[in-house]
């Protein structure tokens, strides 16, 4: 399947870097936000990455504005119609995002499939009772989309194997590496990533070693690229949080739970870059698309 | 701090590769086997700064050669011994100054042979404590200051994140490879678990697990029964040629 038209619910963070990956491929790509202003934001984010990519003479300024002539903006779902694949990436919350699909099943073609972008939620559960459970399915965007070559994707105890098949020409068609997964909770990366994260924090807790000290570790002993608390701020304390409680309470393992430490910051305001402050103090806030 | 000269007391390849670290950063090292220590031998450790002992992993011989540079050095001469899994607190309790006892874990590992990690026992005091960690700063390592628990910092990370992902594998979340590529690409680690397996070695890794779950009882160090069998059927990983992948005979196998 080579999509000509598709679209994306949900222009934050995650939303935006999927947009940008559909861009760049050449599809014409509906962004469709709840208000004006979340648009506009969202917009904003698409039009500084490419921005950025000029800067660094990775792109003319016309293949810029080529990639930005592909995009139809919207507040309005029936914009959505006749798209090929559409991708939520909107709040974390299965009856949310169950009832954007529910609209959704009455507005578009009887071919366009639903992709959630969910990290941790089942693809079951967003599916459920939306009217084409066989045409819905998970591809889990890393972040940030625009330069992480993996998606995971999984499907529900529904999606149809059509649907995987296209699922699949569909990253591939965005230029990502398929691994695929079963619909349990936190899929591969997270699965593996949160309890780890979680005892770097209950180290530190303990005392065993200092925040400086366990990144350090991490990055010359095990090779990663970044330190547990370096990634922690960019992601921000709030969402590590509402991820680490989102896989507990689904998998009653303490090993997902947040440590009390992550609660404490958040209640101190400390939630990483966006604040100046969270395992580190930072000077000026981080800004997406300046990496 | 101008050091004059350190004393390494042990045998094998640790103890080699220490020397020549002391010697290409300018430092001075003597090298004394530590197989048959003899009181003229060990005599030149008067001298030194610091000892750094380099035998190998077994408390009673560890002990033992504690006990012999304890007669030659003077009380207060810092005293780094090497080791990864034991209590370093065991040891230390051998001798009459505990508190200038310091541990190191080194990885001998090619790719990440810069990391050491500086352990602080319970009777450990600051000032030899801080003398070792900088030690190591001037023979260009990277020092991590950390505690006398099981498994010191890396492994108590590292097992938990293993067994999950072998254990993942186990209960058939994806293929194999399919693991080790969502590692790679989506988290950016120089490996994936599996393959990573494979180069330590099943049985080395089976090692590690079981002594961190002795001493701390809790399932997520337990290594997965998957583990266990492999080990039983002698696939132990690169030094077999069968782990979680097969190796052909032809390929180098890397420590």
């Amino acid at each position: 399947m080579e999509p000509k038209k598709v679209g994306v619910v949900g222009c934050g963070t995650m939303g935006a870097g999927i947009a940008i990956c559909m861009l760049q491929s050449g599809m014409d790509t509906v962004v469709c936000e709840t208000s004006a202003e979340n648009l506009e934001n969202g917009l904003n984010r698409i039009s500084a990455f490419f921005e950025g990519s000029v800067k660094r003479g990775k792109m003319t300024p016309q293949q810029k504005q080529e990639r930005l002539n592909l995009i139809q903006e919207t507040t309005d779902l029936q914009d959505l119609v006749d798209c090929d694949v559409i991708v939520e990436a909107i709040f974390e919350d299965v009856r949310i995002k169950n009832n954007l699909f529910r609209e959704l099943n009455t507005i578009c073609n009887h071919n366009t499939i639903f992709v959630s972008n969910t990290s941790t939620l089942s693809i079951t559960s967003i599916a459920s009772g939306c009217g084409r459970q066989d045409r819905v399915i998970g591809i889990h965007f890393c972040n940030p989309a625009p330069l992480m070559k993996l998606v995971e994707i999984s499907h529900g105890l529904e999606t149809s194997d059509d649907t995987y098949n296209k699922a699949v020409e569909f990253s591939e068609y965005l230029k990502k590496k398929v691994v695929t997964t079963k619909d349990t909770p936190g899929f591969i990366l997270n699965l593996l990533l949160v309890p780890f994260e979680n005892d770097c924090i209950r180290a530190l807790e303990q005392g065993i070693a200092t925040v400086e000290d366990i990144d350090l570790v991490l990055k010359h002993g095990l090779g990663y690229p970044m330190g547990t608390f370096e990634l922690l701020d960019n992601v921000g304390l709030d969402i590590h949080y509402a991820v680490s409680m989102s896989l507990y309470n689904e998998l009653k393992d303490k090993r997902f739970a947040p440590p009390p430490l992550v609660k404490k910051m958040i209640d101190a305001g400390h939630l990483g870059k966006k604040t100046g402050k969270g395992f580190y103090e930072y000077n000026k806030t981080g800004m997406f698309g300046a990496v | 701090m101008q050091i004059q000269q350190i004393g390494i007391v042990g045998s094998g390849h640790l103890g080699t590769i220490l020397s020549q670290k002391f010697q290409g950063s300018g430092i001075p090292a003597i090298y004394v086997e530590a197989n048959e220590p003899s009181p003229a031998k060990m005599s030149v450790l008067q001298d030194c700064q610091f000892i750094i002992e380099v035998v190998p992993e077994q408390l009673s011989e560890k002990i033992k050669v504690l006990k012999h540079i304890e007669e030659i050095v003077p009380s207060e001469m810092p005293i780094a011994i090497t080791i990864s899994s034991l209590s370093l607190a065991e040891i230390a309790s051998s001798i009459r100054n505990p508190e200038r006892v310091v541990g190191l874990h080194f990885f001998t590992q090619a790719n990440r042979d810069k990391l050491v990690e500086v352990i602080r026992s319970l009777q450990c005091s600051d000032t030899p404590y801080l003398q070792v960690y900088e030690l190591m700063k001037k023979i260009g390592q990277v020092p991590v200051r950390t505690k006398d628990v099981p498994g010191f910092l890396i492994n108590r990370l590292f097992v938990p994140y293993m067994n999950h992902a072998i254990q993942s594998y186990e209960d058939e979340l994806t293929t194999k490879e399919d693991l080790d590529t969502a590692i790679e690409l989506g988290l950016g680690y120089p490996m994936g678990p599996l393959k990573l397996a494979d180069v330590i070695g099943l049985d080395d890794y089976l090692f590690t697990a079981n002594t961190l779950f002795q001493e701390l009882y809790d399932t997520k160090y337990a290594p997965p029964s998957l583990v266990n069998r492999m080990v039983d059927a002698g696939y132990q990983g690169k030094k077999t040629q069968k782990g979680f992948y097969e190796y052909s005979s032809l390929e180098e196998v890397k420590e």
